[in-house]
Protein backbone atom coordinates (compact mmCIF):
# COMPACT_ATOMS: atom_id res chain seq x y z
CA UNK A 1 0.00 0.00 0.00
CA UNK A 2 3.03 2.62 1.03
CA UNK A 3 4.11 1.90 -2.47
CA UNK A 4 1.00 3.11 -4.15
CA UNK A 5 1.07 5.57 -1.77
CA UNK A 6 4.08 7.20 -2.78
CA UNK A 7 2.98 6.74 -6.28
CA UNK A 8 -0.29 8.58 -5.60
CA UNK A 9 1.68 11.40 -3.92
CA UNK A 10 3.58 12.26 -7.44
CA UNK A 11 0.20 11.55 -9.43
CA UNK A 12 -1.68 14.67 -7.05
CA UNK A 13 1.50 16.91 -7.12
CA UNK A 14 1.22 16.90 -11.03
CA UNK A 15 -2.33 17.38 -10.97
CA UNK A 16 -3.23 14.05 -12.61
CA UNK A 17 -6.77 13.48 -11.33
CA UNK A 18 -7.22 10.17 -13.26
CA UNK A 19 -4.24 8.20 -11.88
CA UNK A 20 -4.77 9.80 -8.33
CA UNK A 21 -8.15 7.92 -8.74
CA UNK A 22 -6.89 4.59 -10.01
CA UNK A 23 -3.96 4.31 -6.83
CA UNK A 24 -7.29 5.25 -4.71
CA UNK A 25 -8.93 2.15 -5.94
CA UNK A 26 -5.83 0.29 -5.76
CA UNK A 27 -5.57 1.41 -2.04
CA UNK A 28 -8.71 0.60 -1.23
CA UNK A 29 -8.64 -3.13 -2.71
CA UNK A 30 -5.48 -3.52 -0.57
CA UNK A 31 -6.89 -2.17 2.46
CA UNK A 32 -9.61 -4.65 2.62
CA UNK A 33 -7.19 -7.72 2.27
CA UNK A 34 -6.06 -6.96 6.00
CA UNK A 35 -8.37 -4.71 7.37
CA UNK A 36 -9.75 -7.12 9.30
CA UNK A 37 -6.88 -8.45 10.69
CA UNK A 38 -5.89 -4.95 11.71
CA UNK A 39 -9.16 -4.27 13.21
CA UNK A 40 -8.64 -7.28 15.66
CA UNK A 41 -5.14 -6.69 16.37
CA UNK A 42 -4.81 -3.26 16.49
CA UNK A 43 -7.87 -1.37 16.85
CA UNK A 44 -6.52 2.17 17.07
CA UNK A 45 -4.66 1.73 14.01
CA UNK A 46 -7.66 0.86 12.47
CA UNK A 47 -9.37 3.96 12.58
CA UNK A 48 -6.68 5.70 11.95
CA UNK A 49 -6.29 4.28 8.37
CA UNK A 50 -9.63 4.04 7.66
CA UNK A 51 -10.41 7.88 8.67
CA UNK A 52 -7.51 9.31 5.68
CA UNK A 53 -8.61 6.45 3.53
CA UNK A 54 -12.26 7.98 3.59
CA UNK A 55 -11.14 10.97 2.84
CA UNK A 56 -8.69 10.02 -0.20
CA UNK A 57 -11.36 8.17 -1.51
CA UNK A 58 -13.73 11.59 -1.82
CA UNK A 59 -10.92 13.52 -2.29
CA UNK A 60 -9.71 12.15 -6.00
CA UNK A 61 -13.17 12.34 -7.18
CA UNK A 62 -12.99 16.18 -6.93
CA UNK A 63 -11.72 18.49 -9.52
CA UNK A 64 -9.91 20.14 -9.44
CA UNK A 65 -7.78 18.34 -7.00
CA UNK A 66 -7.44 20.17 -3.88
CA UNK A 67 -3.51 19.34 -3.76
CA UNK A 68 -3.49 20.51 0.35
CA UNK A 69 -5.98 18.19 1.41
CA UNK A 70 -5.00 14.97 -0.23
CA UNK A 71 -1.07 15.54 0.29
CA UNK A 72 -2.01 16.28 3.83
CA UNK A 73 -4.10 12.98 4.15
CA UNK A 74 -1.80 11.10 2.44
CA UNK A 75 1.08 11.60 5.03
CA UNK A 76 -1.85 10.85 7.58
CA UNK A 77 -2.04 6.96 5.71
CA UNK A 78 0.85 6.82 5.55
CA UNK A 79 1.94 7.11 8.99
CA UNK A 80 -0.97 5.15 10.04
CA UNK A 81 0.61 2.17 7.32
CA UNK A 82 3.91 2.24 9.17
CA UNK A 83 2.09 1.67 12.50
CA UNK A 84 1.17 -1.95 11.03
CA UNK A 85 2.89 -4.64 12.44
CA UNK B 1 -59.23 -30.87 23.25
CA UNK B 2 -58.90 -27.36 23.85
CA UNK B 3 -56.89 -27.55 26.92
CA UNK B 4 -54.50 -29.43 24.60
CA UNK B 5 -54.28 -26.64 22.32
CA UNK B 6 -53.75 -23.69 24.57
CA UNK B 7 -50.80 -25.99 25.81
CA UNK B 8 -49.64 -26.07 22.51
CA UNK B 9 -49.93 -22.63 21.56
CA UNK B 10 -48.09 -22.49 24.89
CA UNK B 11 -45.41 -23.86 24.55
CA UNK B 12 -44.70 -22.72 20.81
CA UNK B 13 -44.30 -18.86 22.47
CA UNK B 14 -42.05 -20.50 24.78
CA UNK B 15 -40.21 -21.87 21.64
CA UNK B 16 -39.86 -18.61 20.25
CA UNK B 17 -37.09 -16.70 22.40
CA UNK B 18 -38.01 -13.23 22.59
CA UNK B 19 -35.27 -11.15 21.69
CA UNK B 20 -35.51 -12.46 18.00
CA UNK B 21 -36.57 -10.15 16.79
CA UNK B 22 -35.07 -7.52 18.62
CA UNK B 23 -32.75 -5.46 16.19
CA UNK B 24 -29.35 -4.93 17.94
CA UNK B 25 -27.45 -3.27 15.06
CA UNK B 26 -30.08 -0.74 13.92
CA UNK B 27 -30.46 0.04 18.03
CA UNK B 28 -26.64 0.91 17.66
CA UNK B 29 -26.84 2.81 14.61
CA UNK B 30 -29.74 4.98 15.99
CA UNK B 31 -27.63 6.12 19.15
CA UNK B 32 -24.37 6.41 17.05
CA UNK B 33 -26.84 8.35 14.52
CA UNK B 34 -27.19 10.82 17.06
CA UNK B 35 -23.77 12.04 17.63
CA UNK B 36 -24.04 12.66 13.61
CA UNK B 37 -27.21 14.99 14.25
CA UNK B 38 -25.30 17.01 16.88
CA UNK B 39 -22.57 17.42 14.61
CA UNK B 40 -24.67 18.41 11.75
CA UNK B 41 -26.59 21.36 14.33
CA UNK B 42 -22.78 22.29 15.63
CA UNK B 43 -22.15 22.81 12.41
CA UNK B 44 -24.95 25.43 11.38
CA UNK B 45 -23.59 27.32 13.58
CA UNK B 46 -20.33 27.43 12.84
CA UNK B 47 -18.71 25.68 15.40
CA UNK B 48 -17.03 22.76 13.81
CA UNK B 49 -14.33 22.10 16.37
CA UNK B 50 -17.76 20.52 18.29
CA UNK B 51 -19.01 19.18 14.77
CA UNK B 52 -15.86 17.62 14.69
CA UNK B 53 -15.56 16.01 18.12
CA UNK B 54 -19.17 14.83 17.95
CA UNK B 55 -18.92 13.18 14.66
CA UNK B 56 -15.50 11.42 15.91
CA UNK B 57 -17.78 9.56 18.73
CA UNK B 58 -19.77 8.14 15.68
CA UNK B 59 -17.23 6.86 14.05
CA UNK B 60 -15.60 5.36 17.01
CA UNK B 61 -18.92 3.35 17.98
CA UNK B 62 -19.35 2.46 14.19
CA UNK B 63 -16.12 0.21 14.19
CA UNK B 64 -17.91 -1.46 16.62
CA UNK B 65 -21.26 -2.92 14.93
CA UNK B 66 -19.88 -2.20 10.89
CA UNK B 67 -19.59 -5.77 10.54
CA UNK B 68 -23.33 -6.17 11.39
CA UNK B 69 -24.68 -3.62 9.09
CA UNK B 70 -22.03 -4.96 6.54
CA UNK B 71 -23.99 -8.54 6.61
CA UNK B 72 -27.20 -6.80 6.65
CA UNK B 73 -26.34 -4.64 3.37
CA UNK B 74 -23.07 -4.57 1.38
CA UNK B 75 -24.65 -1.84 -0.39
CA UNK B 76 -25.92 0.09 2.77
CA UNK B 77 -22.63 -0.65 4.26
CA UNK B 78 -20.84 1.23 1.01
CA UNK B 79 -22.63 3.74 1.31
CA UNK B 80 -22.24 4.93 4.75
CA UNK B 81 -18.45 3.82 4.61
CA UNK B 82 -18.51 6.30 1.34
CA UNK B 83 -20.09 9.50 2.87
CA UNK B 84 -17.95 9.00 6.45
CA UNK B 85 -14.90 9.78 3.64
CA UNK B 86 -16.97 12.44 2.43
CA UNK B 87 -17.32 13.91 6.12
CA UNK B 88 -13.50 13.37 6.63
CA UNK B 89 -12.75 15.38 3.82
CA UNK B 90 -15.05 17.73 4.16
CA UNK B 91 -13.70 18.44 7.88
CA UNK B 92 -10.04 18.26 6.26
CA UNK B 93 -10.72 21.28 4.09
CA UNK B 94 -9.18 24.13 4.53
CA UNK B 95 -10.80 26.77 4.89
CA UNK B 96 -13.50 24.73 6.27
CA UNK B 97 -16.41 25.19 3.49
CA UNK B 98 -19.89 25.25 6.24
CA UNK B 99 -21.77 23.91 2.98
CA UNK B 100 -19.84 20.80 2.27
CA UNK B 101 -19.59 20.18 6.05
CA UNK B 102 -23.23 20.00 6.72
CA UNK B 103 -24.25 18.86 3.34
CA UNK B 104 -22.16 15.25 3.86
CA UNK B 105 -23.28 15.10 7.19
CA UNK B 106 -26.50 15.31 6.26
CA UNK B 107 -26.21 12.85 4.24
CA UNK B 108 -25.05 10.74 6.19
CA UNK B 109 -27.95 10.89 8.90
CA UNK B 110 -30.39 10.42 5.75
CA UNK B 111 -28.22 7.03 5.16
CA UNK B 112 -28.08 6.37 8.58
CA UNK B 113 -32.12 6.64 9.25
CA UNK B 114 -33.19 4.71 5.89
CA UNK B 115 -30.91 1.47 7.40
CA UNK B 116 -32.17 2.25 10.57
CA UNK B 117 -35.77 1.27 9.31
CA UNK B 118 -34.74 -0.94 7.11
CA UNK B 119 -35.09 0.74 3.94
CA UNK B 120 -32.34 -0.84 1.92
CA UNK B 121 -34.15 -0.16 -1.68
CA UNK B 122 -32.13 2.42 -2.83
CA UNK B 123 -28.81 0.62 -1.91
CA UNK B 124 -26.90 -0.93 -5.02
CA UNK B 125 -24.32 -3.77 -4.40
CA UNK B 126 -21.36 -2.84 -5.35
CA UNK B 127 -20.13 -4.26 -8.74
CA UNK B 128 -17.29 -5.92 -7.75
CA UNK B 129 -18.65 -8.71 -5.45
CA UNK B 130 -21.61 -9.75 -7.00
CA UNK B 131 -22.03 -13.35 -5.74
CA UNK B 132 -19.47 -15.24 -3.65
CA UNK B 133 -18.59 -18.29 -5.49
CA UNK B 134 -17.17 -21.76 -3.78
CA UNK B 135 -13.68 -20.32 -4.58
CA UNK B 136 -14.38 -16.75 -2.33
CA UNK B 137 -15.43 -19.12 0.81
CA UNK B 138 -12.80 -21.32 0.16
CA UNK B 139 -10.69 -18.88 0.81
CA UNK B 140 -12.39 -17.74 3.91
CA UNK B 141 -12.22 -21.23 4.81
CA UNK B 142 -8.14 -20.78 4.75
CA UNK B 143 -8.10 -17.26 5.88
CA UNK B 144 -9.31 -18.46 9.30
CA UNK B 145 -7.10 -21.74 9.63
CA UNK B 146 -4.14 -19.28 8.87
CA UNK B 147 -5.68 -17.40 11.97
CA UNK B 148 -6.57 -20.39 13.58
CA UNK B 149 -2.67 -21.72 13.55
CA UNK B 150 -1.47 -18.66 15.22
CA UNK B 151 -4.32 -18.84 17.61
CA UNK B 152 -6.40 -15.71 16.74
CA UNK B 153 -9.52 -17.35 17.79
CA UNK B 154 -11.23 -14.08 17.16
CA UNK B 155 -10.55 -13.44 13.61
CA UNK B 156 -11.27 -17.41 13.06
CA UNK B 157 -14.66 -16.95 14.57
CA UNK B 158 -14.85 -13.60 12.00
CA UNK B 159 -13.96 -15.52 8.96
CA UNK B 160 -16.47 -18.43 9.59
CA UNK B 161 -19.47 -16.01 10.59
CA UNK B 162 -18.52 -14.65 6.89
CA UNK B 163 -18.40 -17.94 5.47
CA UNK B 164 -21.77 -18.18 6.87
CA UNK B 165 -23.20 -15.24 5.10
CA UNK B 166 -21.75 -15.74 1.97
CA UNK B 167 -23.29 -19.60 2.57
CA UNK B 168 -26.37 -18.39 0.32
CA UNK B 169 -24.80 -17.34 -2.84
CA UNK B 170 -23.25 -21.09 -2.88
CA UNK B 171 -25.51 -23.64 -1.42
CA UNK B 172 -27.54 -23.87 -4.39
CA UNK B 173 -24.48 -24.84 -6.29
CA UNK B 174 -23.31 -27.32 -3.60
CA UNK B 175 -26.85 -28.98 -2.95
CA UNK B 176 -27.27 -29.62 -6.99
CA UNK B 177 -23.52 -32.01 -6.93
CA UNK B 178 -23.80 -33.43 -3.62
CA UNK B 179 -26.92 -33.61 -1.15
CA UNK B 180 -24.71 -35.47 1.15
CA UNK B 181 -21.87 -32.60 1.37
CA UNK B 182 -24.03 -29.69 1.66
CA UNK B 183 -25.35 -31.34 4.95
CA UNK B 184 -22.09 -31.62 5.91
CA UNK B 185 -20.76 -28.16 5.37
CA UNK B 186 -24.17 -26.90 7.34
CA UNK B 187 -23.87 -28.91 10.10
CA UNK B 188 -19.81 -28.04 10.12
CA UNK B 189 -20.26 -24.94 9.73
CA UNK B 190 -22.01 -24.61 13.13
CA UNK B 191 -19.82 -26.84 15.19
CA UNK B 192 -16.64 -25.35 13.69
CA UNK B 193 -17.68 -22.04 15.07
CA UNK B 194 -19.13 -23.71 18.14
CA UNK B 195 -15.90 -25.44 19.21
CA UNK B 196 -14.24 -21.68 19.34
CA UNK B 197 -16.83 -20.34 21.57
CA UNK B 198 -16.29 -23.28 23.94
CA UNK B 199 -14.43 -22.79 27.17
CA UNK B 200 -11.21 -23.23 26.47
CA UNK B 201 -11.62 -22.98 22.70
CA UNK B 202 -11.19 -26.42 20.35
CA UNK B 203 -8.69 -25.09 17.97
CA UNK B 204 -6.98 -28.08 17.23
CA UNK B 205 -10.80 -29.26 16.37
CA UNK B 206 -12.36 -26.78 14.52
CA UNK B 207 -8.76 -26.43 12.75
CA UNK B 208 -9.42 -29.87 11.55
CA UNK B 209 -13.39 -29.45 10.69
CA UNK B 210 -12.27 -26.10 8.56
CA UNK B 211 -9.60 -28.19 6.82
CA UNK B 212 -12.51 -30.94 6.37
CA UNK B 213 -15.04 -28.36 5.14
CA UNK B 214 -12.08 -27.20 2.67
CA UNK B 215 -11.11 -30.81 0.96
CA UNK B 216 -15.15 -31.67 0.35
CA UNK B 217 -16.28 -28.42 -1.08
CA UNK B 218 -12.89 -27.54 -3.33
CA UNK B 219 -14.06 -30.21 -5.84
CA UNK B 220 -17.28 -28.75 -5.96
CA UNK B 221 -15.87 -25.29 -7.46
CA UNK B 222 -15.89 -26.16 -10.74
CA UNK B 223 -19.49 -25.91 -11.59
CA UNK B 224 -20.87 -22.90 -12.25
CA UNK B 225 -24.07 -23.81 -14.32
CA UNK B 226 -27.17 -25.67 -13.93
CA UNK B 227 -29.20 -27.80 -15.68
CA UNK B 228 -32.73 -29.70 -15.64
CA UNK B 229 -31.41 -32.60 -13.83
CA UNK B 230 -30.56 -30.05 -10.64
CA UNK B 231 -33.90 -28.13 -10.78
CA UNK B 232 -35.49 -31.56 -10.68
CA UNK B 233 -32.98 -33.17 -7.87
CA UNK B 234 -33.89 -29.95 -5.76
CA UNK B 235 -37.12 -29.97 -6.29
CA UNK B 236 -37.45 -33.81 -4.98
CA UNK B 237 -35.10 -33.66 -2.34
CA UNK B 238 -36.95 -30.41 -1.04
CA UNK B 239 -40.42 -31.97 -1.90
CA UNK B 240 -40.15 -35.06 0.05
CA UNK B 241 -40.58 -34.12 3.36
CA UNK B 242 -43.21 -31.72 2.58
CA UNK B 243 -45.03 -34.94 0.74
CA UNK B 244 -44.37 -37.13 4.04
CA UNK B 245 -46.64 -34.85 5.80
CA UNK B 246 -49.52 -34.35 3.27
CA UNK B 247 -49.66 -38.05 2.64
CA UNK B 248 -49.71 -38.77 6.21
CA UNK B 249 -52.62 -36.14 6.83
CA UNK B 250 -54.50 -37.19 3.56
CA UNK B 251 -54.18 -40.82 4.33
CA UNK B 252 -55.49 -40.10 7.93
CA UNK B 253 -58.43 -38.48 6.60
CA UNK B 254 -59.70 -40.77 4.04
CA UNK B 255 -58.73 -43.63 6.89
CA UNK B 256 -60.85 -42.06 9.42
CA UNK B 257 -63.63 -41.68 7.13
CA UNK B 258 -63.46 -37.59 6.68
CA UNK B 259 -62.02 -38.55 3.00
CA UNK B 260 -64.22 -35.20 2.41
CA UNK B 261 -62.81 -32.94 4.32
CA UNK B 262 -59.29 -33.34 2.51
CA UNK B 263 -59.77 -29.60 1.03
CA UNK B 264 -58.49 -28.73 4.34
CA UNK B 265 -55.48 -29.96 3.45
CA UNK B 266 -55.26 -28.77 -0.28
CA UNK B 267 -55.88 -25.05 1.11
CA UNK B 268 -53.15 -25.84 3.46
CA UNK B 269 -50.71 -26.63 0.76
CA UNK B 270 -51.73 -24.41 -1.86
CA UNK B 271 -51.25 -21.56 0.58
CA UNK B 272 -48.11 -22.75 1.78
CA UNK B 273 -46.78 -23.01 -1.84
CA UNK B 274 -48.31 -19.41 -2.95
CA UNK B 275 -47.33 -18.04 0.22
CA UNK B 276 -43.35 -19.19 -0.75
CA UNK B 277 -43.42 -18.15 -4.14
CA UNK B 278 -44.51 -14.59 -2.90
CA UNK B 279 -42.17 -14.57 -0.27
CA UNK B 280 -39.18 -15.74 -2.06
CA UNK B 281 -40.22 -13.12 -4.89
CA UNK B 282 -40.73 -10.49 -2.29
CA UNK B 283 -37.07 -11.46 -1.03
CA UNK B 284 -35.18 -10.93 -4.39
CA UNK B 285 -37.05 -8.02 -5.18
CA UNK B 286 -36.08 -5.75 -2.29
CA UNK B 287 -33.44 -6.83 -0.19
CA UNK B 288 -29.80 -8.07 -0.36
CA UNK B 289 -28.72 -11.48 -0.74
CA UNK B 290 -26.43 -10.67 2.54
CA UNK B 291 -29.56 -9.05 4.82
CA UNK B 292 -31.89 -12.40 4.10
CA UNK B 293 -28.52 -14.35 4.94
CA UNK B 294 -29.58 -15.18 8.68
CA UNK B 295 -33.41 -14.49 8.57
CA UNK B 296 -33.25 -17.77 6.28
CA UNK B 297 -32.31 -19.81 8.97
CA UNK B 298 -34.73 -18.54 10.97
CA UNK B 299 -37.39 -19.12 9.27
CA UNK B 300 -36.28 -22.39 8.85
CA UNK B 301 -35.68 -22.63 12.41
CA UNK B 302 -38.76 -20.99 13.33
CA UNK B 303 -41.08 -23.07 11.47
CA UNK B 304 -39.45 -26.48 11.83
CA UNK B 305 -39.99 -26.04 15.52
CA UNK B 306 -43.58 -25.15 15.42
CA UNK B 307 -44.21 -27.88 13.27
CA UNK B 308 -42.37 -30.30 15.46
CA UNK B 309 -44.84 -29.21 17.98
CA UNK B 310 -47.86 -29.51 15.96
CA UNK B 311 -46.74 -32.90 14.85
CA UNK B 312 -46.19 -34.40 18.38
CA UNK B 313 -49.44 -33.56 18.73
CA UNK B 314 -50.78 -35.54 15.84
CA UNK B 315 -48.38 -38.07 16.45
CA UNK B 316 -49.80 -38.49 20.00
CA UNK B 317 -53.81 -38.47 18.50
CA UNK B 318 -53.02 -40.85 15.72
CA UNK B 319 -50.98 -43.45 18.65
CA UNK B 320 -54.60 -43.35 20.63
CA UNK B 321 -55.89 -44.04 17.20
CA UNK B 322 -54.62 -47.56 17.05
CA UNK B 323 -54.98 -48.24 20.52
CA UNK B 324 -57.02 -51.67 21.26
CA UNK B 325 -60.18 -49.64 23.55
CA UNK B 326 -60.00 -46.82 21.32
CA UNK B 327 -60.83 -48.85 18.49
CA UNK B 328 -63.26 -50.90 20.07
CA UNK B 329 -65.59 -47.47 20.78
CA UNK B 330 -64.66 -46.58 17.42
CA UNK B 331 -66.17 -49.24 15.91
CA UNK B 332 -69.18 -49.15 18.12
CA UNK B 333 -69.97 -46.48 16.06
CA UNK B 334 -69.41 -43.56 18.76
CA UNK B 335 -67.02 -41.59 16.73
CA UNK B 336 -68.26 -40.80 13.62
CA UNK B 337 -68.62 -37.14 14.97
CA UNK B 338 -67.20 -34.85 12.76
CA UNK B 339 -63.88 -33.35 13.25
CA UNK B 340 -63.77 -30.96 15.72
CA UNK B 341 -62.53 -27.98 13.65
CA UNK B 342 -59.84 -27.48 15.66
CA UNK B 343 -58.15 -30.09 14.39
CA UNK B 344 -59.23 -29.16 10.90
CA UNK B 345 -57.71 -26.14 11.14
CA UNK B 346 -54.56 -28.03 12.46
CA UNK B 347 -54.44 -29.82 9.17
CA UNK B 348 -54.84 -27.28 7.55
CA UNK B 349 -51.80 -25.09 9.18
CA UNK B 350 -49.66 -28.57 9.14
CA UNK B 351 -50.02 -29.02 5.69
CA UNK B 352 -49.08 -25.63 5.25
CA UNK B 353 -46.54 -25.37 7.44
CA UNK B 354 -44.99 -28.47 5.45
CA UNK B 355 -44.85 -26.68 2.46
CA UNK B 356 -44.09 -23.17 3.01
CA UNK B 357 -40.61 -24.48 5.05
CA UNK B 358 -39.44 -26.30 1.53
CA UNK B 359 -41.04 -24.28 -0.66
CA UNK B 360 -39.29 -20.99 0.37
CA UNK B 361 -36.13 -22.80 0.02
CA UNK B 362 -36.82 -24.07 -2.69
CA UNK B 363 -37.81 -21.19 -4.58
CA UNK B 364 -34.97 -19.05 -3.49
CA UNK B 365 -32.92 -21.60 -4.82
CA UNK B 366 -34.14 -21.34 -8.11
CA UNK B 367 -34.18 -17.94 -8.69
CA UNK B 368 -30.39 -17.72 -7.39
CA UNK B 369 -30.33 -20.82 -9.93
CA UNK B 370 -32.41 -18.71 -12.56
CA UNK B 371 -29.21 -16.17 -13.63
CA UNK B 372 -27.28 -19.76 -14.68
CA UNK B 373 -30.15 -22.03 -16.61
CA UNK B 374 -31.88 -21.37 -19.38
CA UNK B 375 -35.10 -20.70 -18.62
CA UNK B 376 -36.80 -23.70 -20.53
CA UNK B 377 -34.36 -26.28 -18.46
CA UNK B 378 -35.64 -23.98 -15.38
CA UNK B 379 -39.58 -24.79 -15.89
CA UNK B 380 -39.10 -28.59 -17.59
CA UNK B 381 -37.52 -29.44 -14.48
CA UNK B 382 -40.23 -27.81 -12.40
CA UNK B 383 -43.02 -29.71 -13.95
CA UNK B 384 -41.21 -33.03 -13.98
CA UNK B 385 -40.19 -32.65 -10.71
CA UNK B 386 -43.86 -31.95 -9.44
CA UNK B 387 -45.33 -34.48 -11.59
CA UNK B 388 -43.10 -37.22 -10.01
CA UNK B 389 -43.66 -35.94 -6.64
CA UNK B 390 -47.47 -35.93 -7.73
CA UNK B 391 -47.10 -39.88 -8.84
CA UNK B 392 -45.19 -40.54 -5.93
CA UNK B 393 -47.80 -39.05 -3.40
CA UNK B 394 -50.93 -41.10 -4.92
CA UNK B 395 -48.69 -44.34 -5.33
CA UNK B 396 -48.31 -43.93 -1.03
CA UNK B 397 -52.24 -43.16 -0.50
CA UNK B 398 -53.51 -45.52 -2.84
CA UNK B 399 -51.00 -48.09 -1.09
CA UNK B 400 -51.75 -46.67 1.95
CA UNK B 401 -55.55 -47.01 1.67
CA UNK B 402 -55.26 -51.21 1.51
CA UNK B 403 -53.43 -51.62 4.64
CA UNK B 404 -55.86 -52.31 7.84
CA UNK B 405 -56.86 -49.12 10.01
CA UNK B 406 -54.98 -49.82 13.01
CA UNK B 407 -51.67 -50.90 11.55
CA UNK B 408 -52.00 -47.73 9.32
CA UNK B 409 -52.77 -45.70 12.35
CA UNK B 410 -49.32 -47.01 14.27
CA UNK B 411 -47.48 -46.69 11.17
CA UNK B 412 -48.22 -43.35 10.47
CA UNK B 413 -48.36 -41.84 13.75
CA UNK B 414 -44.18 -43.17 14.06
CA UNK B 415 -43.57 -42.07 10.42
CA UNK B 416 -44.89 -38.32 12.33
CA UNK B 417 -43.30 -39.00 15.03
CA UNK B 418 -40.04 -39.38 12.98
CA UNK B 419 -40.70 -36.28 10.99
CA UNK B 420 -41.29 -34.32 14.12
CA UNK B 421 -37.56 -35.55 16.06
CA UNK B 422 -36.37 -34.63 12.86
CA UNK B 423 -38.20 -31.05 12.42
CA UNK B 424 -37.67 -30.54 16.19
CA UNK B 425 -33.45 -31.26 15.00
CA UNK B 426 -33.60 -29.27 12.00
CA UNK B 427 -35.74 -26.13 13.67
CA UNK B 428 -33.05 -26.05 16.23
CA UNK B 429 -30.45 -26.38 13.89
CA UNK B 430 -31.49 -23.67 11.62
CA UNK B 431 -31.71 -21.51 15.03
CA UNK B 432 -27.61 -21.92 15.73
CA UNK B 433 -27.04 -21.51 11.55
CA UNK B 434 -28.77 -18.07 12.20
CA UNK B 435 -26.95 -17.26 15.44
CA UNK B 436 -29.72 -16.93 17.35
CA UNK B 437 -29.00 -20.04 19.39
CA UNK B 438 -26.04 -21.14 20.63
CA UNK B 439 -24.17 -24.25 19.84
CA UNK B 440 -22.30 -26.46 22.31
CA UNK B 441 -20.49 -28.98 20.50
CA UNK B 442 -19.53 -32.94 21.66
CA UNK B 443 -17.95 -35.37 19.55
CA UNK B 444 -19.28 -37.81 21.91
CA UNK B 445 -22.89 -37.27 20.34
CA UNK B 446 -24.20 -38.72 17.29
CA UNK B 447 -24.58 -37.69 13.59
CA UNK B 448 -27.21 -38.40 11.24
CA UNK B 449 -28.59 -36.03 8.69
CA UNK B 450 -31.77 -38.72 8.11
CA UNK B 451 -32.79 -37.94 11.55
CA UNK B 452 -31.80 -34.36 11.91
CA UNK B 453 -29.23 -35.18 14.60
CA UNK B 454 -26.67 -32.85 14.80
CA UNK B 455 -23.98 -32.94 17.76
CA UNK B 456 -24.85 -30.44 19.65
CA UNK B 457 -26.23 -30.25 23.16
CA UNK B 458 -28.83 -28.49 22.11
CA UNK B 459 -30.03 -30.48 19.94
CA UNK B 460 -29.61 -33.81 21.48
CA UNK B 461 -31.03 -32.53 24.69
CA UNK B 462 -34.59 -31.71 23.19
CA UNK B 463 -34.96 -34.81 21.28
CA UNK B 464 -33.68 -37.32 24.18
CA UNK B 465 -36.70 -35.71 26.27
CA UNK B 466 -39.13 -35.81 23.36
CA UNK B 467 -37.97 -39.87 22.68
CA UNK B 468 -38.42 -40.24 26.31
CA UNK B 469 -41.70 -38.97 26.53
CA UNK B 470 -43.15 -40.74 23.01
CA UNK B 471 -41.57 -44.22 25.34
CA UNK B 472 -43.08 -43.10 28.18
CA UNK B 473 -46.52 -42.39 27.01
CA UNK B 474 -46.55 -45.46 24.78
CA UNK B 475 -45.48 -47.66 27.47
CA UNK B 476 -48.05 -45.89 30.11
CA UNK B 477 -51.16 -46.38 27.26
CA UNK B 478 -50.02 -49.84 27.01
CA UNK B 479 -50.35 -50.61 30.49
CA UNK B 480 -53.47 -49.03 30.78
CA UNK B 481 -54.75 -50.97 27.60
CA UNK B 482 -53.82 -54.24 29.07
CA UNK B 483 -55.88 -53.43 32.20
CA UNK B 484 -58.87 -52.36 30.40
CA UNK B 485 -58.59 -55.57 28.13
CA UNK B 486 -58.11 -57.70 31.36
CA UNK B 487 -61.56 -55.60 33.08
CA UNK B 488 -63.42 -56.24 29.74
CA UNK B 489 -62.61 -60.09 29.54
CA UNK B 490 -63.77 -59.98 33.66
CA UNK B 491 -66.83 -58.57 32.62
CA UNK B 492 -67.77 -61.07 29.30
CA UNK B 493 -66.79 -63.81 31.38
Amino acid sequence: MQDTLTEMQKNVEANDAAKAAKNAEELESSWEKFEDDVKANQADVYGKVEDPLGAIQTGVKETPLDQAVLKEQIVKLNDALKEIK
Amino acid sequence: MKFKFTVLIFICMLLLPSGVFADQASDALTDANNHVINAAESAKKNDFVLAKQQYDQFNKSWYVFEQDIKSKSKGAYRSIEETMGEVQYAFAKNPISKDQVVQSLNKLISINQKVITGDFSSFTEPASSGNATIKDILQLLDQANAALAQNDVGTAKAKIEAFRNSWLDVEGIVLTQSSKIYGDAERDMVSSYALLTSNPPQITKSAQTLKDMRDYLAPLANKTGYGMIDVITILLREGLEALLVIVALLGFLKKSGHGEKKNWIWYGLGAGALVSVILGVVVQQLFAKGTFGNNNFLIAGCTGLFAAVMLIYMSYWLHSKSSLSNWRAYINGKSTKALASGSLWSLAILSFLAVFREGTETVLFFIGMASSISLVSLLSGIAIGLLILIVVAFLIIKVGVKIPMRPFFLVSSILVFYLCFKFLGMGIHGLQLAGVLKATHSDSLPVADVFGLYPTWENIIPQGILLLAAILVVVYKRVKELKIQQQTNINHI
